[in-house]
């Protein structure tokens, strides 16, 4: 019973969602009633994804308080996550050292979570990312070879990228006559971002959308009810 | 004398990893402390936003959504600073907005620094904030119909109807540009779908380099040009450098960021001849034999 209403809310919704993006705009009529009631979607969903913070935290949470309570392999690392959470969560909700009040700026520079962001998330994201440079220059070293057709097209074409995106790559090559000019490789980087890269992601773009729309279809018309969780 | 050529080319061949981090930090360290920039030249992707811009009626507001976190903040952020700069210059108001959580304080940030640079630039005439809003492309998705709808305030508190920026402003539509520097998604790709292709509004965006691939299928129908990573901001503050605008080149940061970037770029290039070199002779020799 339970999952037939809620197939029933998502048919409604998904149908009406659809439905308006191809009636004409007119305040009355069928197409009128559609159209109003996809103006309060947006914020329906606004709502409903607060909710899901709060489910996603606590699921966060209860994960990481039974590996505690059970010590499981690493438990250390759940209770550095869990009073990490706990820290933030506080001092977010208690806007410490900012503007307080429901309307105040949680964001505010100044207020405790403020300095949290700057001096402790901030570095770390910049230096996890910032690794990426040395591995990525390892794997290039070991992966561009020539050692087979795919890792030969793999190194000509990283090569020319990578040249391309050189401030100065403009220069090189710039004694060319104005038939060859082509070859630079800034313009070649640029030709192969936007003919071969293009049509190969917009292949990968109109294939997937195809298969997003037999999905969606599916979850409409109650073919695939497994998002609704727990059916034998 | 052949077996000693292989020895030095296998040596080369399977050259330890850590030696590669070690020469890419002295080079970019030396770079980043000896202050190594090159000047960049704007490019077919950049040009068409920053002419947009130009030739907007000084007034019209633009909207910056910020999609990012400290994680692309080197890369996009000068995107949104070299926007900001131009668009403040060019005499458009500008609206900030986020649909990541880490947005609001990379707003705040921004706005910090450049408006700081700025002592005429006031809030609610010239930028207004209006921070981070749950639910992604349903947040664009009520903007189309109307701003007030979804945004009471903004991200002080204040009313955003006591806020002149936003006197005329009652949906997307009243825009001139929207501008989406995106990390990841929610994004641009979000905002092509659902206030670009849907509004027939003028957009444009940013993205790190590695995902430019991504978004350039939409350029240039679906999209005025893209700041394809680092390099996509310091082509645009070449253009603003070149521009009437008398900017210091100091205030932008992508021209100093593209320094390390490229003497990274080089160090890599330089071992990738390196291998393909062994490669081949190894090959070549083994042959011989």
């Amino acid at each position: 019973m339970k999952r037939n209403l809620a197939q029933v809310v998502l048919s409604t919704v998904a149908l009406l969602i659809v439905l308006s993006a191809f009636l004409p705009d007119t305040d009355g009529g069928f197409s009128g009633i559609v159209k109003s009631a996809d103006s309060y979607f947006p914020i329906w969903f606004s709502i409903i994804a607060v909710f899901a913070f709060v489910l996603g935290a606590s699921s966060l949470i209860g994960s990481h308080v039974r590996k505690i309570k059970d010590r499981e392999t690493d438990w250390q690392y759940s209770v550095v996550t869990v009073l990490s959470f706990a820290i933030v969560l506080i001092v977010g909700l208690a806007k410490l050292g900012g503007a307080s009040g429901l309307e105040g700026d949680v964001s505010d520079p100044a207020s405790v979570l403020g300095r949290i962001f700057s001096s402790v998330l901030s570095p770390l994201h910049a230096t996890l990312f910032s690794l990426l440079a040395f591995y990525m220059a390892s794997a290039a070293f070991r992966s561009f070879r020539i050692r087979s057709l795919e890792t030969t097209v793999l190194l000509v074409s990283a090569s020319i990228i990578i040249i391309g995106r050189l401030p100065f790559a403009s220069k090189l090559f710039s004694f060319l006559p104005d038939a060859l000019q082509w070859l630079r490789p800034d313009k070649l980087s640029l030709w192969m971002l936007l003919v071969p890269n293009t049509a190969g992601q917009r292949a990968v773009l109109i294939t997937v959308s195809l298969g997003v729309i037999a999905v969606a279809l599916k979850y409409i018309l109650g073919m695939s009810r497994d998002m609704f969780g727990g059916q034998k | 004398m052949r077996n000693r050529f292989i020895s030095i080319f296998t040596t080369i061949d399977n050259i330890d990893r850590r030696l590669i981090y070690l020469m890419l930090a002295i080079t970019i360290s030396i770079s980043l402390f000896a202050d190594v920039s090159f000047r960049d030249e704007p490019s077919e992707l950049v040009i068409p936003i920053f002419n947009h811009i130009e030739n907007l009626e000084p007034g019209i507001p633009i909207l910056i959504s910020m999609e990012y976190s400290p994680t692309s903040e080197p890369e996009l952020a000068p995107m949104a600073k070299a926007v900001t700069h131009h668009a403040f210059l060019a005499g458009h108001p500008i609206c900030y907005m986020s649909l990541w959580p880490e947005g609001g304080m990379m707003i705040n940030r921004l706005t910090d620094q450049v408006f700081a640079t700025y002592p005429d630039a006031k809030y609610g005439k010239h930028w207004a904030n209006l921070g981070f809003k749950v639910g992604g492309e349903m947040v664009i998705n009520s903007m189309r119909d109307s701003l007030q709808h979804i945004y009471a305030t903004d991200a002080f508190g204040t009313s955003i109807d006591q806020i002149p920026l936003f006197n005329d402003i009652n949906n997307l539509s009243d825009f001139g540009l929207l501008l989406s520097f995106s990390g990841g998604s929610p994004g641009l790709k979000e905002w092509i779908l659902y206030a670009g292709d849907e509004l027939d509004i003028p957009l444009a965006g940013g993205c790190k380099g590695v995902g430019a691939p991504q978004f350039l299928p939409y350029f240039p129908g679906q999209i005025l040009g893209l700041f394809n990573g680092l390099k996509g901001a310091s082509e645009y503050e070449a253009a603003l450098i070149n521009s009437r605008y008398n900017i210091d080149a100091d205030m932008l940061e992508a021209t100093t960021r593209m320094g390390p970037q490229t003497i990274a770029h080089l160090v890599i290039m330089v071992f990738l001849v390196l291998g393909n070199i062994s490669t081949l002779a190894l090959f070549i020799l083994r042959r011989l034999r």
